[in-house]
């Protein structure tokens, strides 16, 4: 074995459970094992929270006590522990804001076992991934789509897409980052189900 | 909206402008510096950082179709083009090999590096990644663009790959794809079949879009291998993997290994050919040799199996 003066070996994904992670490791982890869970999560913070406007606030919370935790620990199982996270945080909220009975915690506790099971979206989601592409290409407001088609596809710079378009730069900033946000959602957050071709 | 944004919507807000500035303008080392700045100051500030930069990333296998629509008109501006996606994947298949990869990869400036039978090449990037090249290996590099993009045309390579968020690396191989997710890998790919080991970090194996099949997220220790158009994953063990990356200390390690299989090994280096008899084809051999010292090989079958050995001009030939 020659590889002792390898200096350059990348990081991303060798931490071992209940080590702590680097942050090139945290995010390869939160991108491959806790972005796969997002429409669950989304589901479940649907189901257990009243108010629709908040909970683009609360998965933003959830993500970011799980890194936080998984910084210092990576957890055995990322699924079980992210809705365990979510769980508690909305505990906390309804502690701190009384606005839902205690009860609801216990109804929480059961929701949250019954979402600890392996995911068959998982393996759909990459078999149809070109498909969800599209149609999430095709779901976005048309210039946004438009100046991402133009970047992503025909490989146009920023510049040349706000000359094509007939529009200012900042203004193709702003589609491009409003596409982004929209696509994040759908491709994530949205529990798809994939059609099966025959 | 009438109430004021919270402050995770303003860093979900200024998450997105980093990553559409990231992706779709030039960026500067000024500009990475302001983004690690960025970054750096809070966990709530990567997290959202990561998502959006995962969705940019996953939109770069939609460009795989701009090879099979005609050029003069975009595709999103054709008619039910969503609905002509399972003809547009057809044919991508007919198309086959290289469709895939000349939209990633071929410009007119590409570079390619090239190494003769016997031959071995290390090339060292500029972000500090390196590949290094085994015999009869044809490998391009494309100039430049938003990713770091080679194809591996024919033979064998070793990547040490420096981990980049923002920029995966990619390795094409005919309608096969491999991105990294800062890594230590191997290559090898012939004519009909293709081999892929992971030895460190995390990579990911694509199937051609068009095939129903899942892309595989390779672990330490997982191979996975083509072969007549199927594919498998296997895992080895850590010695083995690292006997594979012999060559490059100039020698090939045999752990119990059929000599039909030892010589087909020799011969990618060239030198004299060696011929091993259907009689003595399965014998297995154990042992480290000078992968350039073909004759020294010969002679350690001879003395441990007693076999015939007859050297000609350019041939060697093992026999009972």
């Amino acid at each position: 074995m020659a590889e002792t003066t390898d200096t350059m070996r990348g990081d991303a994904g060798r931490a071992r459970q209940g080590a702590a992670m680097n942050t090139s490791e945290l995010e390869a982890w939160f991108v491959q094992d806790v972005l796969p869970l997002e429409a669950a999560l989304m589901q479940f913070l649907q189901h257990n929270w009243r108010n629709r406007s908040d909970i683009a606030d609360l998965r933003q919370d959830v993500y970011e006590r799980v890194c936080q935790a998984a910084q210092e620990a990576r957890p055995d199982n990322t699924r079980a522990f992210v809705f365990r996270t979510a769980r508690n945080l909305l505990i906390d909220r309804i502690r701190r804001e009384h606005v839902v009975p205690i009860e609801a915690v216990e109804d929480l506790d059961a929701l949250a076992m019954a979402m600890d099971e392996p995911d068959p979206e998982r393996t759909a989601i990459a078999r149809d991934e070109l498909r969800r592409l599209q149609l999430a290409l095709d779901r976005l407001p048309p210039r946004a789509r438009e100046a991402i088609v133009l970047g992503r596809i025909e490989g146009l710079q920023g510049n040349e897409i706000a000359i094509r378009m007939g529009i200012t730069e900042g203004v193709v900033s702003r589609h491009l980052a409003s596409g982004i946000t929209a696509l994040a959602d759908m491709l994530y957050g949205e529990n798809t189900k994939p059609r099966r071709t025959p | 909206m009438t109430e004021a944004p919270s402050e995770t919507t303003e860093i979900s807000a200024q998450a997105a402008d980093w990553v559409q500035r990231r992706h779709f303008w030039t960026w500067s080392d000024a500009d990475q510096a302001a983004l690690d700045v960025w970054l750096a100051q809070s966990m709530a500030h990567r997290v959202a950082f990561w998502r959006f930069n995962a969705t940019v990333l996953r939109t770069e296998r939609v460009i795989a179709l701009r090879a099979s629509v005609p050029e003069q008109m975009p595709f999103w501006r054709r008619r039910g083009w969503n609905m002509t996606l399972r003809a547009v994947a057809a044919l991508i298949v007919a198309v086959s090999i290289g469709a895939v990869a000349q939209t990633f990869i071929v410009k007119p400036t590409a570079r390619v590096f090239a190494t003769t039978v016997g031959g071995r090449e290390v090339i060292r990037l500029n972000d500090g990644s390196t590949i290094e090249l085994n015999t009869d290996t044809v490998l391009k590099i494309s100039p430049g663009g938003s990713a770091r993009d080679v194809i591996l045309e024919k033979g064998e390579a070793y990547f040490q790959i420096k981990h980049d968020a923002a920029r995966p690396f990619v390795v094409t191989l005919g309608e096969h794809k491999v991105v990294d997710l800062g890594t230590r890998f191997l290559i090898r790919k012939e004519k009909d079949q293709l081999q892929v080991s992971l030895l460190e970090g995390r990579a990911r194996f694509d199937a051609p879009m068009s095939k129903d099949t899942p892309s595989i997220d390779m672990r330490p220790g997982d191979v996975v291998s083509v072969k007549n158009g199927s594919v498998s994953v296997s895992r080895k063990a850590d010695a083995v993997l690292s006997s594979q990356l012999s060559w490059r200390n100039g020698v090939i390690v045999f752990d119990s290994t059929q000599l039909s299989a030892a010589a087909a090994e020799f011969n990618r280096y060239g030198g004299k050919t060696l011929v091993i008899a259907d009689g003595a084809a399965g014998l297995k051999i154990e042992g480290t040799f000078q992968l350039n010292n073909v004759e020294a090989f010969a002679d350690a079958v001879h003395v441990a199996f007693g076999l015939r050995v007859e050297e000609r001009v350019n041939e060697i030939r093992i026999s009972r």
